[in-house]
């Protein structure tokens, strides 16, 4: 079978480098400044790591020790250290990538211009889709993971030409490290075997060799010995009852781990799977991506068997594994095959460039033939670049600031020695990473944050704010939820602050939306008999009328918050959706009276000539350029938007130089 | 070429069968869900919203809130224990147990068999299991097409 004897030059590292910068360059420019709304475990990620605890199953060990030592650079927030960490591995990824395809493409394929062409375009088509974008700016084990499998990769094609043990040995310690990253390179172990089989069977007779195989993979997965040593740390429900204190717990911890959700479909489901399999490629690479790949499966197969073999099988055994995997956000689960899918594509893509480029040859003029080459490999390079402008809107992160918005307003917010009931385990890291990091507001109780246990007496007497639903109707299940006992029946919800929600109203929201409750025993006060509002309107909106607003104060800071209320003339007893905005950008909509109206109406009545009255901070985004705006606000159905205000909006202070103040001044 | 012989047949198999069960699945997937039905002409993202003040929320009561759906997206497909939906932030699975309901806009009652490709359907439900990574629905709601002034 062919070998590689001498399968990189300097020219290559340089392209592998500026290939690296490039998507360093656009990762961190589309980085997530601080905490995530959109990720769901990503603000536990950002944090375990600063703290060197033990994140959710399977614990995560090396990208915990990555994290930290990321935690320690100069500059930026803990959490925005954390997702920097995936910009660089990402980045880090794209250029191994690169070098793992610049080895494997054979030399007779192309030329070595065109064979870098290819190399460079699927590297780059990889780089800048969808998933691998998403997950390469937030603070998540993807980006890091897809780096160490790159690494494994390329430290098993150095072992294939070199055929040292000590080679070996290296390639087995970064194979056992990648499981820290992610669990399920395990399953990439048949496909490295066949590999290792087929490079050299003599191997397996060497007494040598085995040791430095079982040597180096040992000392890899003894990371997992982290597991007992910080299970102390854990305070998630669902991961206490499987901590990693006994071998048996070990084992529940992480192989055992999401038993319910493995080969969780029945036979006749798995067309449908593939199927959903085969969408998601396209999604990424598009159809041409799915073409390209099939024509690559065909020339590995023909020109690098040992290689198709080592990838195919890489890639049927995580493809067979994750169709059957029952998760509600599947794509990023696919991001190691669609890793060797990319370098599918580039063999496609040089089979077509070097058939172009045979025809070319034929041309009499070498000159012309060698223009072509270099139109080509030219060509290639900027058809490969579409998906970073077409999947920049999608991709970026920049402006994901609501979750640090509203919680340097709550912390500033909330009075002396009072408690704030949040979700608890994973699912709390919006607020817990707060206290933990910089020991924000160490006056304020968050009873979930040492236990997700909490018991009453842990709050008792103390003024009590939420940032979860907490009523008896309200949907508080799931990992995060609340202990039924913790709070006394009957409680209102006092709406205090109001997030901005990244206009994504009624889009998913596993954290939920950003309101800062106050819990009380009384009603709030939320009906008058008159009112003379700052600013009147009398704005007829369907079967309401908003009568007049207060607006204070004049101006605010970006990512501070405006005190509003809202007078409401409400002729016909219903619910009605409110939704107000700055400009064009939705910042939040709520149900007129924030789900109190029924049951004040209920049980302390509303007269028919009464006002209701909605009474609250208002979080403008960070994100809000300096200047006036206007202050909008629509009934959710009746589709007209009027505007009620104009709100001045001062920047004089940089978004992270604030959260940074407020988190540490508290 | 005699040397890599093997090589090629069992690679070359390999190839084929992967081939083969991907169009077999094609075939079925057409055949469950049909070819007759095109792409959505518009974007999975901004899903029309819905005002509380809808005949639905009667129904539910207070357990739910119609207008603070948990999930909203296109249908991608169905499943015999969830569906799956392509959503703005990609494709999510929904799990279907037997004490799901599922509406049209109307309230009344539909099966799954009744859902077509692409339907925008809303979902509330709850995130269960480890890390919140499922989506158990409690209710869906097949939302009326989107019309094109529709904001």
């Amino acid at each position: 079978m062919e070998e590689n004897k001498h399968p990189l030059d300097r020219t290559d590292y340089w392209l592998a480098l500026a290939l690296t910068a490039l998507a360093l360059f656009v990762f961190i420019r589309t980085l997530t400044p601080s905490l995530s709304y959109l990720s769901p475990d990503g603000n536990e990620l950002a944090t375990i790591p600063y703290l060197l605890g033990l994140a959710h199953s399977p614990g995560y060990p090396v990208y915990t020790w990555l994290g930290k030592l990321f935690t320690l650079l100069p500059f930026g927030d803990i959490a925005h250290r954390a997702n920097l960490m995936s910009a660089v591995m990402g980045a880090l990824s794209i250029g191994g990538l690169y070098l793992l395809i610049t080895i494997s493409l054979s030399p007779r394929i192309a030329s070595a211009v065109l064979r870098r062409a290819a190399a460079l375009c699927s590297a780059t088509l990889f780089a800048f889709s969808l998933t691998f974008w998403s997950q390469s700016v937030i603070a998540e084990v993807y980006a890091p993971n897809i780096a160490f499998i790159a690494l494994t990769l390329l430290a098993l094609l150095y072992w294939e030409r070199t055929r040292r043990d000590r080679d070996f040995f290296l390639f087995a310690l970064v194979f056992g490290l990648s499981l820290g990253t992610h669990l399920s390179n395990i399953g990439f172990a048949p496909a490295f075997i066949v590999f290792i089989l087929l490079t050299d069977p003599s191997t397996l007779k060497r007494p040598r060799w085995w040791l430095a195989a079982i040597a180096g993979f040992g000392i890899g997965i003894l990371q997992f010995l982290w597991l007992p040593l910080r299970a102390d740390t854990l305070n998630d429900r669902m991961m206490l009852e499987r901590a990693p204190v006994t071998i048996l717990g070990m084992y529940r911890y992480t192989l055992g781990a999401f038993s319910q959700i493995k080969f969780a479909f029945p036979i006749e489901e798995l067309p449908l799977r593939l199927v959903l399999y085969i969408d998601l490629i396209r999604n990424e690479f598009a159809l041409s991506g799915i073409l390209f790949g099939l024509a690559g499966l065909f020339s590995l197969l023909f020109r690098r068997t040992k290689y198709y073999f080592l990838l195919v099988l890489m890639y049927v055994v995580h493809v067979w594994f994750f169709i059957q995997y029952r998760v509600f956000d599947l794509e990023v689960f696919f991001l190691a095959v669609h890793f060797i899918w990319a370098i599918f594509i580039a063999f496609g893509i040089a089979e077509l460039l070097g058939a172009l480029e045979r025809l070319a040859i034929r041309l009499r003029s070498r000159s012309a033939a060698r223009i072509l080459t270099i139109t080509l490999a030219a060509l290639t390079l900027l058809i490969c670049l579409i998906p970073l402008t077409r999947n920049w809107y999608k991709s970026d992160r920049s402006d994901d600031v609501a979750v640090n918005d509203f919680y340097t307003n709550v912390w500033e917010i909330l009075p002396e020695n009072s408690a704030l009931i949040t979700r608890g385990g994973v699912m709390g890291y919006d607020a817990f990473y707060w206290p933990l990091i910089y020991n924000t507001r160490s006056d304020v109780i968050l009873p979930t944050l040492p236990t997700p246990f909490p018991v009453s007496t842990s709050i008792e007497g103390l003024d009590l704010y939420s940032t979860t639903p907490v009523g008896e109707n309200q949907k508080a299940m799931g990992p995060g939820a609340l202990p039924p006992d913790l709070l006394p029946e009957g409680l209102w919800q006092v709406p205090v602050l109001v997030g901005a929600h990244q206009n994504q109203t009624g889009l998913l929201s596993q954290r939920g939306r950003l309101v800062l409750y106050h819990l009380t025993e009384e009603p709030p006060d939320m009906i008058v008999d008159s009112a003379f509002p700052a600013t009147p309107l009398n704005l007829k909106l369907g079967d309401v009328t908003l009568v007049g607003i207060d607006l204070k104060p004049g101006s605010v800071e970006s990512g501070g918050r405006i005190h509003i209320t809202l007078y409401w003339k409400v002729l016909r007893p219903n619910r009605y959706g409110v939704e107000l905005s700055i400009d064009d950008s939705i910042l939040e909509a709520h149900e007129l009276g924030f789900g109190n109206l029924a049951r004040f109406q209920k049980e302390v009545g509303i007269s028919a000539d009464s006002l209701v009255v909605e009474d609250y901070w208002l979080v403008v985004p960070s994100t809000t350029p300096a200047g006036t705006h206007d202050l909008n606000i629509r009934l959710m159905g009746s589709g007209e938007t009027s505007s009620i205000a104009e709100i001045l909006v001062l920047d004089e202070e940089k978004d992270m130089e604030r959260w940074l103040k407020i988190a540490g001044d508290s | 070429m005699a040397k890599n012989r093997w090589g090629f047949i069992i690679g070359g198999a390999l190839l084929i069968v992967m081939l083969m069960l991907g169009s077999f699945s094609i075939g079925i997937y057409l055949g469950r869900l049909g070819t007759d039905q095109g792409s959505p002409r518009d974007e999975p993202q901004a899903p029309p919203p819905i005002p509380p003040q809808n005949p639905l929320q009667e129904k539910v009561g207070e357990d739910i809130q119609i207008n603070n759906p948990d999930l909203v997206g296109r249908l991608k497909f169905v499943g015999k224990d969830g569906i799956q939906l392509i959503t703005e932030q990609g494709n999510r699975f929904v799990i279907v147990d037997k004490d799901t309901r599922l509406w049209n806009w109307s309230g009344e009652t539909l099966q799954l068999r009744d859902l077509g490709r692409y339907d925008i359907l809303a979902v509330y439900g709850s995130f269960t299991q480890d890390g919140g990574r499922q989506l158990l629905a409690d209710l869906i709601v097949r939302l009326p097409p989107r019309q094109p002034n529709d904001p």
